[in-house]
């Protein structure tokens, strides 16, 4: 992480040096007050009268002084803040971008609400953290430095007291930073904790109001705001222990030196304007003694947030990025157009070209022997649970392929693997003739055009939630779109047609409506595969036969693959793919499967029960 | 011209390089749905509110005020017993000085208890009023109409009950004490100064004044840049958390780096306000040391002018305390301080800070 300071560190300097000048202001300020005192008001050099002159002459430079040392602290407040803050924006940046390129197993384990307390307040720690490095360590070091040095010019005999007192409060600051340190990594845990019932409830207040869960929800929240508050109060009270302590050490010293100072005052060894001194000295001692107990208050904390960031930098994508772009698989099908022979590929690696050898941009499908487990994380505890096991299944250019299944069968676990979400645990999956895991993530997903289950809007208005399915688009193609998904009609009718604002999550809107919108925006992107995981459920039967009906006559050569759950909207396919726990059971039409598979017949006479009129009516 | 790019053009400044470029974002622009500035509309309001969660902690906050006073009182004593004890070295009576650093030691010891528990009720009282705080907030959030939930960006709500709460309770920890304590020492402080001179008081009283204007003023420009960091920092979570929720179809449309830019650019002026409102927040102190020091020389200058000779060594003994200073500086020996013979006992006594109760004692 610390790379990441290498451009801010001349700041980083400047505020040390700013702040050594400030310090050695600070130190030469009470000398100019004291001559101003002894010698300027009670006239102790001359003879006991006020000397007016020396007083003007003296006040003049330290108000001099005094303005350099106040610009020198701005200097190095600002220098430090520079240093600091640009420090922390570059690490959220990166942290975000990190984030923003995991693959979905890494971001399912970290939890959206610990991804939030990470960018946002463990950065803030760490800045706090770099800032009183910065400013502070230096600041206490030097009184420290200084004062012991000066102390003990004054008399080596003090070099004991110093002796006892040190290694006491050091005792006391180590301690209570042993005690402490466990508890910030807890303390952000617990942050963590309380942002996802907050998120949670937030994002899901519909389901909260509609269950009328607003008491037992409060409670969630009243456990996870105590736990906080719990832990937060025990660091916050071992931490006051850390003061008082070293008020009485040091204060004891102060004590102990006065005591010391008088012996040898006694003795003849010291004059009492030193031992004067001597206590001013101490004060400073104490008073940068005081400082570093702050700075490791913040340095315990801003070293557990630094921990968690970086467990998000180091955090290595698990799907890796392919070799083959655009351009090279473009090279190649022109090449193996021309000739036959993609072996002749000129300025290509031969490694590309046997990759690429059955490149064919058609938008075909291929699983071969594909199994898949999901990988075990903190969303997903216990022990694996096999999702695929040996699936083939092949999508042909251009056809529709509707996929259908009881719930949690696979189905979305299928799709999932061809734009790459998640990687087959055995055997190939490829798009085009080609491995998925060969093309560059960027150029697989531009193939496939993909409808969540959960439909993703953002709160932006309708037509630049649509218009990300292929920025760069024009009116026209976005109305066909829309047009196509059956969502003109709807969206002419909101309050600011195509500009209406979308509330966050798509709230605003019905089910069905965000579906549509979900689709105008998959169609704009105009990609070779279009899925559908399960992107019709909230549409009447009337609206989804005009939809698929106006996708075959817009959007003719794209395959697409529909994952279902209607039968009614599954027979309007080409073929169907009967998926039961893992496998692929059956592929067909709905009169072959109707005679080949049980399980097939089994949805079909289910369906048939639940809703005997519109069976009837079909 | 594409549909986007004319939007980009209309909306212009902010992301004007991104519309030169070939394809601009679809995530460009986020819509700054809600009140963009969060002022509250009646401060009177907001703060009462603040202290009707003191008001329901009366029994924490009343102990607390207690306690502050008896550190603060036993703060301005031990110094007290620290010049006599000095006078004793210097006047060479060292019989004396057993006793004086016996009642320290038991000052000291106390007053570090007092602070312990001072602390230790500051920690507990600004975690009760945050966890109150906190919960009210969550308990209006789940109880407000889904409309308000529709229009409000999420990760904003959700930064207010963390970020924001958790900077209350910074404040209340760590400022309700030094805000008692300052405010006794404060009236302890003019209540001393009143009895040496009223006119010296006036004049330190016009420099506090003139801080306290000062401060206001600076004050009320940074708390502009604060609540517009604080809206930031919403903004920033809303960013994350509508895009981490959304995930599957950020990726699905490849949209990371532009998801990436928006954050970047909320980010990047999060970053700028936020160095602004330090910079001026941290040259608070400094420019207040200068005040400090600057209404010392003047005091000192104006006392010497004012006063006839004759009279002036004996009250300057306490001038320092004219100047508010609440921290105590001795002389700081200069190179020729070793050589430094012991003057007169009586100047001695006068040269060293005494407190007034201290300097009459030693006075006589």
């Amino acid at each position: 992480m610390l790379k990441y300071m290498r451009k801010y560190w001349i700041f980083a300097v400047l505020a040390a040096a700013f702040m050594i000048a400030e310090v050695t202001v600070d130190m030469i300020q009470p000398r100019l007050m004291a001559d101003i005192v002894d010698n300027g008001i009670l006239g102790l050099n001359g003879d006991g009268t006020p000397d007016l002159a020396l007083i003007r002459s003296v006040g003049i430079k330290m108000i001099l002084i005094v303005l350099a040392g106040g610009l020198f602290g701005m200097l190095s407040g600002t220098m430090a803040n520079l240093c600091s803050q640009n420090f922390g924006n570059t690490i959220r940046k990166k942290c975000f971008d990190r984030i923003m390129h995991l693959s979905f197993e890494q971001t399912d384990a970290f939890t959206t609400g610990s991804l939030i307390t990470r960018v946002t307040n463990d950065v803030s720690q760490v800045e706090r953290l770099v800032q009183q490095l910065v400013r502070g360590f230096i600041r206490c070091l030097m009184f420290m430095v200084v004062g012991t040095i000066t102390l003990m010019s004054l008399n080596v005999h003090f070099l004991v007291i110093i002796a006892c007192a040190f290694p006491l409060v050091l005792l006391d600051i180590g301690f209570i930073l042993w005690k402490t340190n466990p508890l910030f990594t807890l303390l952000q845990g617990r942050i963590d904790g309380l942002n996802s019932v907050i998120q949670e409830n937030i994002n899901g207040t519909r389901v909260v109001k509609a269950f009328i869960q607003e008491d037992r929800e409060a409670a969630r929240f009243d456990a996870a705001n105590t736990s906080l508050v719990d832990t937060q109060l025990r660091v916050l009270i071992l931490m006051s222990f850390l003061r008082p302590i070293m008020n009485i050490v040091l204060n004891l010293a102060t004590v102990a030196l006065i005591w010391v100072g008088a012996i040898q005052v006694q003795a003849g060894g010291m004059q009492p304007g030193e031992v004067m001194a001597a206590v001013t000295y101490i004060s400073q001692i104490l008073n940068g003694m005081m400082m570093l107990a702050m700075i490791f208050q913040t340095l315990a904390r801003g070293r557990a947030s630094a921990k968690r960031i970086r467990q998000v930098l180091d955090a290595d994508p698990v799907i890796k990025d392919g070799t083959l772009d655009e351009e090279s698989l473009r090279a190649l099908y022109a090449d193996s157009e021309s000739d036959g022979s993609a072996d002749s590929a000129d300025g290509l690696a031969t490694g590309t070209a046997a990759i690429a050898a059955d490149y064919q941009p058609t938008g075909s499908v291929t699983f071969k022997k594909v199994s898949f487990t999901y990988p075990a994380s903190g969303a997903n505890p216990g022990a694996p649970i096999e999702v695929l096991s040996g699936v083939d299944l092949e999508v042909r250019p251009g056809e529709t392929l509707a996929v259908i299944g009881p719930t949690g069968c696979g189905k979305t676990s299928l799709v999932n693997l061809i734009p790459r979400f998640y990687d087959a645990t055995e055997g190939t999956v490829e798009v085009d003739g080609v491995d998925v895991r060969d093309f560059k993530l960027q150029t697989l997903r531009s193939k496939v055009a993909f409808v969540t289950q959960k439909n993703e809007l953002f709160s932006t208005t309708i037509i630049d939630n649509i218009a990300i399915g292929r920025p760069g688009a024009t009116e026209d193609e976005i109305h066909k779109a829309a047009q196509t998904a059956q969502a003109e009609d709807f969206i002419l009718q909101q309050p600011d047609g195509y500009d209406t604002a979308v509330a966050e999550g798509g709230m605003s809107l019905s089910g069905g409506q965000r579906q549509r919108i979900s689709i105008a925006r998959a169609l704009l992107k105009n990609a070779e595969i279009l899925i559908f995981d399960d992107s019709t459920s909230a549409l009447d039967l009337k609206t989804e036969a005009a939809l698929y009906q106006a996708l075959k006559k817009n959007y003719p050569g794209m395959t697409k693959i529909v994952i279902a759950q209607r039968i009614a909207t599954a027979r309007k396919a080409d073929r169907i793919a009967v998926v039961d726990s893992g496998r692929i059971d059956a592929v067909g039409t709905h009169q072959e499967l109707m005679e080949t598979s049980a399980v097939y017949r089994d949805i079909c006479a289910s369906q048939e029960r639940k809703s005997p009129q519109k069976g009837g009516a079909a | 011209m594409s549909y986007v790019k004319k939007r980009f053009a209309a909306a212009g400044g902010a992301s004007g390089s991104a519309a030169n470029t070939a394809a601009p974002q679809g995530f460009g622009r986020r819509r700054n749905m809600g009140a963009p500035t969060e002022k509250p509309k009646d401060g009177g309001k907001t703060l009462r509110r603040l202290l009707s969660y003191f008001a329901s902690h009366r029994t924490a906050v009343i102990l607390l005020f207690f306690v502050v006073t008896a550190t603060v009182l036993l703060r301005i004593a031990a110094p007290a017993y620290l010049s006599r004890a000095i006078d004793a070295i210097t006047m060479r009576t060292f019989d004396k000085l057993p006793q004086i650093l016996l009642i320290m030691i038991t000052l000291y010891v106390t007053s570090s208890a007092c602070n312990l528990l001072e602390e230790y009720l500051g920690a507990k009282l600004s975690q009760k009023i945050v966890k109150g705080m906190r919960a009210d907030l969550f308990r209006k959030t789940i109880d407000l109409p889904v409309g308000y939930l529709d229009t409000h960006s999420h990760g904003d709500l959700i930064s207010r009950m963390t970020n924001d709460a958790e900077n209350i309770s910074n404040v209340v920890s760590s400022s309700l004490t030094s805000l008692f304590s300052g405010l006794l020492t404060l009236v302890g402080t003019v209540a001393i100064m009143l009895s040496y001179s009223w006119q010296l008081t006036l004049l330190s009283c016009s420099v506090i004044i003139f801080s306290v204007l000062f401060t206001r003023f600076l004050s009320r420009y940074i708390r502009k840049l604060y609540v517009k960091r604080q809206c930031l920092l919403g903004a920033l979570n809303g960013i994350v958390n509508e895009k981490v929720t959304n995930y599957k179809t950020v990726t699905a449309y490849n949209q990371q780096d532009s998801v990436v830019d928006d954050f970047n650019g909320t980010s990047n002026e999060l970053t700028r306000t936020g160095i602004l409102s330090e910079i001026l927040s941290s040259s608070m102190g400094p420019v207040m040391n200068m005040l400090n020091n600057v209404s010392f020389v003047v005091v000192a200058v104006s006392l010497l002018s004012s006063s006839t000779p004759s009279s002036s060594p004996a009250r300057s003994t306490n001038w320092r305390s004219c100047t508010g200073r609440s921290r105590r500086r001795w002389r700081v020996p200069s190179a020729s301080s070793r050589s430094w013979t012991p003057p007169p006992r009586t100047r001695a006594a006068r040269c060293t800070w005494t407190p007034p109760r201290a300097s009459s004692n030693s006075s006589t």
